[in-house]
Parts: structure tokens; sequence; C-alpha cells
């Protein structure tokens, strides 16, 4: 468990990020719900800090494809909306990871944000073998998740493949 | 009289909300240009009259700060206001930025309210600066 990095204020800044930026809203995982299996839109940002680390947001396509509509103001069946889906989540997590920083290391740390790399895959969710601290919340009944993981000395070097 | 705009950023959904945020807009827009990153931000300026750039910070090939440490240095593009849309929260970082001459910084996410509050005010006062 992170000493950093913690669960708390990546969940607030998260839920914050999503419902302002592309309309997601997000609830707590109901403990009846289930693993979900399908297509993934994923996206890890690495970040220095006074504790390096890295931050995964995972999602199925069909939320990606509701927070690319959403973002550009546009139906789902926009083309334009595929073709932007796995940005929209790259951009997402950029937005959640430079308020995640300040809430973490203080506003007056001088901190720097890589870009977002985005792939879309096959999973499930929650990921079976979490490294760092996650968060989980739903979206219409959809689980999303935020890994954080500490990438210092001792720590996870490079994302999982 | 029409205003000409660059949009800087390596996310072209960022570009494209950018670009119909500015739609919404009651100014007068001549063209919006764009560029993906800084080097070819000055690439434009150095072609075309630009009112005012709205630039992000991390980019791949040339970042924001570079674009506007060098457009600092140019007589020219040292005069045309720089706003910085980006999701930076550093206040040690914003203050570089301001000490470098930026006029406004707006954070990600940001509503088309926004931007165009900021786009109005920084043409505002750019107008009301060479009138003096």
């Amino acid at each position: 468990m992170s000493q950093t990095l913690k669960a708390e204020p990546l969940a607030a800044v998260a839920r914050s990020v999503l419902a302002d930026a592309a309309f997601l809203f997000c609830d707590d995982v109901p403990d009846d719900l289930g693993p979900s299996e399908g297509q993934l839109a994923e996206a890890t940002i690495t970040f220095d800090a006074p504790t390096p680390g890295r931050i995964t947001l995972r999602l199925p396509w069909h939320v990606a494809l509701e927070a690319a509509a959403n973002l550009l103001g546009s139906d789902q069946d926009d083309p334009e909306v595929e073709e932007s889906a796995l940005a929209a989540v790259g951009e997402l997590l950029n937005m959640i990871s430079g308020s995640a920083l300040k809430a973490w290391f203080g506003a007056e740390t001088v901190w720097s944000l890589g870009m977002p790399v985005t792939s879309a895959r096959a999973g499930r969710l929650p990921s079976a073998e979490p490294r760092g601290e996650v968060v989980g919340f739903v979206v219409d009944d959809a689980r999303i998740e935020l890994e954080a993981i500490e990438t210092g000395a001792g720590h996870d070097q490079g994302p999982r493949r | 009289m029409s205003y000409s705009i660059l949009v800087v950023d390596d996310s072209p959904l960022i570009r494209k909300m950018m670009k119909r945020s500015l739609g919404l807009s009651k100014l007068e827009l001549g063209t919006i240009f764009e560029a993906t990153n800084g080097k070819e931000a000055l690439a434009v300026l150095e072609n075309e009259w630009v009112d005012v750039v709205l630039a992000d910070i991390h980019m791949p090939v040339m970042s924001g700060t570079e674009l506007i440490e060098l457009m600092s240095r140019d007589e020219i593009m040292g005069k045309i206001p720089v706003v910085v849309v980006s999701a930076e929260r550093s206040e040690p970082a914003i203050a570089h930025l301001k000490k470098l001459g930026i006029c406004a910084h707006l954070m990600k996410p940001f509503t088309p309210e926004q931007v165009l509050e900021t786009v109005t005010r920084v043409l505002a006062e750019a107008a009301a600066r060479s009138h003096t």
C-alpha cells in the first residue's frame, strides 16, 4: 500500500473530473456486482514527483464511446466519436492526474506529468492482479477502474503487459 | 474585425472541443489555426497573423512552455496573447508560465463558457493595450 498515492483523494478527483468533463456520474460499486469482461479502453500516464509513479484508467469500450460523445457534444453514432474514444480516455486521465498530483503532493510541489499512452484490449474489470492503489466505480452499471502505482526504487518499473 | 486564433494541443479531441467552443462565440472569428505541438505552432506564427494563442503545456516535440519561451524572445510574437489550457495544477509551474507573460491559465476540464469568457477578455485586454 502506498503511503503517498492514496486511494481516497484519487477517487474524489476522478469523480469530479469524470462528471464535470464527460458527464460520467460515478456510483460506488455494489457489493453484489460481479466482474465484467469485454473490450476495454485503457490509458496510462507516468509522473515524476517526490513519489514517482503512474496512473491507469480502465473502462469498458462503450463507456469510452459515451465519454467521447459527451466531450465532443456529439451523438454516439457519429463516426468522429469512435475515432476519438481512446483520445477521450487519455484526456480524462490527464485531467484526473493533474488534480490527483495536487491532492497527493500539494500545489506548491513541482511535478512533471507525462503524456497518456492509450490502448484498446480485451480484459476483465476489476483487474485480477492489481499492483497499486485501486479505486473502482460504476457508471451506468458498468465498472471503471483507476490504479495508482509507485515506480520509485524498489517498486514496479513498467506497465504490465 | 475578425480574430484569428491558434489552438495548440497534441490531442485532436481537445482541438475539436476548443474549435466547437469558439464556434459558439459571438466574436467575429477569422481562421482557427491548429498545431499539434510548439514547433508546428511556431511555423504558423511565422506565416500567419494570429490574435491569440491557446496552448497546452505537455506536448511531444516541443512543449507549450518551450513555445512560450521562444515567443517571448521574439519582438512580434512576444506581443501575441497566450492562454495556457492544461491540466497543470503545480503552482510553481503556473508561476513560471505567468513570469513568461501568459495572459491566462484555463484549467482542464473546461467548459465552452470558460473558453469564450477567457478569449473575449484576453482579446479586449490586448485591444486596450494597443490603444494606449
